[in-house]
């Protein structure tokens, strides 16, 4: 009896368990700042896209998002902006969770388009779905700009529950 | 017509003291400097929150040149990340009540630890920031100073 109730409860935890799947998504950029002088500066970015414009397309509903990690960041400098422009800290906040460091680069190597190196375990979900969500960029840079639109390309990735 | 009274009404006399409120905590935003001497950190503001970054340090460089980095982060794919310019402290709100700054952190980069944080206004020139583990009993209290321009 007891191996039959066992069985069951085997089957039955099966049945609720789903396994994790992958989406990625692409996302773009602009961050925006004016007034910049040699120095700390930020560059920052409302937040354009919730969760559910992100995973619309794909059919998904935000309940079965598990996590949002990221899995490259890409930055776009001009050369007046790589000129002056020392090292990159992107960064997430929203009204109800604190500011975290995506991803960071110093020095910053040859080319117009840099990766940035990610932070460990980054997951994005509680600020896609809260209000106030805000990409920032903390930029050194070694001159001044009146002002600065730098574009970044993130490839996100969705880990959700298959239904 | 009533409804539109106490809305006029409403705004009368709420707007005021939303200002007064929102004067208050900016008084904040500044450049400020440790009792140490040896570091500015400019606070400001993004959404509702304060942060405070690195803008200046009297030895913004190692022995052997380079620029300080923040090589005691927990997380070492971030040991890279340069010490000035760096956001020290974060997310701090301003409680109205209690006229404080809190709810925020504070990171000390000598040992990559982040402690709670939070801000007094002692008068417009002088912050009392307490850094504590749990509760604020247990912690370290530092008085910075405003920097002001010189005329």
């Amino acid at each position: 009896m007891r191996k039959i109730i066992f069985f069951l409860g085997f089957i039955a935890l099966a049945a609720c368990s789903a396994d994790l799947a992958q989406l990625e998504v692409e996302k773009n950029l602009m961050l925006q700042g004016e007034m910049l002088f040699e120095g700390a500066n930020t560059l920052s970015m409302d937040n354009d896209q919730d969760l559910i414009t992100l995973i619309e397309e794909a059919g998904l509903t935000t309940d079965q998002v598990e996590s949002v990690g990221i899995s490259e960041a890409k930055i776009t400098l001009n050369s007046s902006e790589k000129s002056i422009a020392e090292s990159l800290l992107l960064q997430i906040v929203s009204d109800n969770n604190e500011l975290i460091t995506l991803g960071t680069l110093n020095p910053l190597p040859e080319g117009a388009i840099v990766d940035l190196k990610l932070a460990e375990e980054i997951d994005i979900k509680p600020y896609l779905e809260d209000s106030g969500c805000t990409w920032v960029l903390d930029l050194n840079l070694s001159g001044d700009a009146n002002e600065m639109a730098i574009k970044s390309k993130i490839k996100l990735v969705v880990n959700y529950k298959e239904n | 017509m009533s409804r539109l009274l106490a809305v006029l009404l409403f705004a009368l006399f709420s707007s005021p003291a939303l200002m007064a409120q929102s004067q208050d905590a900016d008084k904040l935003i500044g450049v400020w400097q440790p009792s140490d001497g040896r570091s500015y950190l400019k606070i400001d503001k993004i959404g509702n929150k304060f942060y405070g970054r690195v803008v200046w340090l009297k030895e913004p460089n190692e022995e052997d040149g380079s620029p300080k980095l923040d090589k005691n982060n927990p997380d070492e794919s971030l040991r890279s990340t340069p010490l000035k310019g760096y956001r020290v402290m974060k997310d701090l709100v301003y409680d109205e009540e209690v006229k404080l700054w809190l709810y925020g952190t504070i990171y000390d980069p000598k040992n990559g630890t982040t402690y709670n944080c939070k801000i007094e206004l002692m008068d417009d020139n002088k912050i009392e920031v307490r850094g504590f583990v749990g509760t604020a009993v247990f912690g370290r209290t530092d008085v910075w100073t405003r920097l002001q321009k010189k005329k």
